[in-house]
């Protein structure tokens, strides 16, 4: 649930989504789900030479059960948020 | 049990269509003519027909009644709209495949391995294949592919791990309100969705009652 709040704090923000097979997509987040299935708008593949194919995939939804990392923007990560959501979550609230 | 990678099919249903899953409240949720399939590296195999159903993303050769296949929402780890022909020469949908290997690390294909199955037709390396994509012969159909796609993994969830919490998207206010869809332009647009308008405003609530009513008298 932490995730998932905390994400939800991000869309419209750019991110970069790792995935399990090492591939990794920078995009905006459009939205995401309490599966962390996401969705990202405006694409591009991180490694370009290794993944020319995947140069200009313009909409993207990713499996959140394949999804590793998710990359935050600096200025997307609000301390006060994440402290709080943190103790909520710890309280188990 | 999760099914991975994608299956060939072979059977079809008596009206042409594909054969679904008994058991397992399988309807077929979108279909379209006139897609091309290509799978891996290999070759653009023309004449087919999609269907998205709420499982699975079936494809069947127009020309070969044997020729089909089939891949599980639960082993489609990614679908993409692509629309850079440097990439690939046609706009297409772009997906991934998860195949099940114990290597399920991502593979820039195995050139010598594709070469030598295209070679021999080996149709049963289906199960292999990683990347595949949708290739409509009217590119405007696109944006509903993907977005049917997107409706349909959804109803998929994993079956491990509890859902947390409430079980919708969260969206950006202001692009739903202002009718944007994935895929559309990006300005964003002040006009209001007019679905959104019918359903939500007070005001149309028994506007149906009354019209009945209109009818009836």
């Amino acid at each position: 649930m932490l995730f998932f709040s905390y994400f939800k704090e991000l869309v419209g923000k750019e991110v970069t989504v790792e995935l399990k097979n090492d591939l990794a997509i920078t995009g905006t987040l459009h939205s995401v789900d309490q599966y962390l299935n996401i969705k990202l708008e405006n694409t591009r593949v991180v490694d370009e030479a290794k993944y020319p194919h995947m140069l200009s995939v313009k909409n993207c939804f990713i499996r959140g059960s394949v999804v590793r990392y998710v990359q935050l923007p600096p200025d997307g990560v609000d301390v006060e948020i994440l402290h709080d959501a943190t103790r909520r979550e710890a309280r188990g609230t | 049990m999760i099914e991975t990678g994608l299956i060939a099919v072979t059977e079809r249903a008596a009206d042409g269509g594909p054969l679904l899953l008994a058991g397992e409240d399988e309807s077929i949720a979108h279909f379209a003519h006139g897609v091309g399939i290509v799978l891996g590296e290999g070759p653009l195999q023309q004449n087919g027909t999609l269907y998205i159903t709420t499982r699975r993303l079936i494809w069947l050769s127009d020309d070969d009644l044997q020729k089909g296949y089939a891949v599980t929402f639960l082993a489609l780890s990614m679908h993409a709209i692509s629309r850079d022909t440097n990439a690939y020469p046609l706009p297409c949908i772009y997906t991934q495949i998860e195949t099940g290997d114990s290597d399920s690390e991502y593979e820039e294909a195995d050139e010598d391995e594709m070469e030598a199955a295209l070679e021999n037709h080996v149709e049963e390396d289906v199960a292999s294949v990683k990347e595949m994509r949708l290739v409509p012969r009217d590119p405007n159909i696109l944006d509903q592919l993907f977005q049917v796609l997107c409706d349909c993994a959804l109803l998929n969830p994993d079956p491990e791990g509890a859902p947390e919490g409430e079980a919708e998207w969260y969206f950006n206010v202001n692009e739903v309100f202002g009718g944007r869809t994935i895929g559309e332009d990006d300005k964003p647009s002040e006009v209001p969705n007019i679905g959104e308008l019918q359903i939500q405003d007070p005001r149309f609530e028994d506007a149906e009652e009354e019209l009945e009513e209109g009818n009836g008298h």
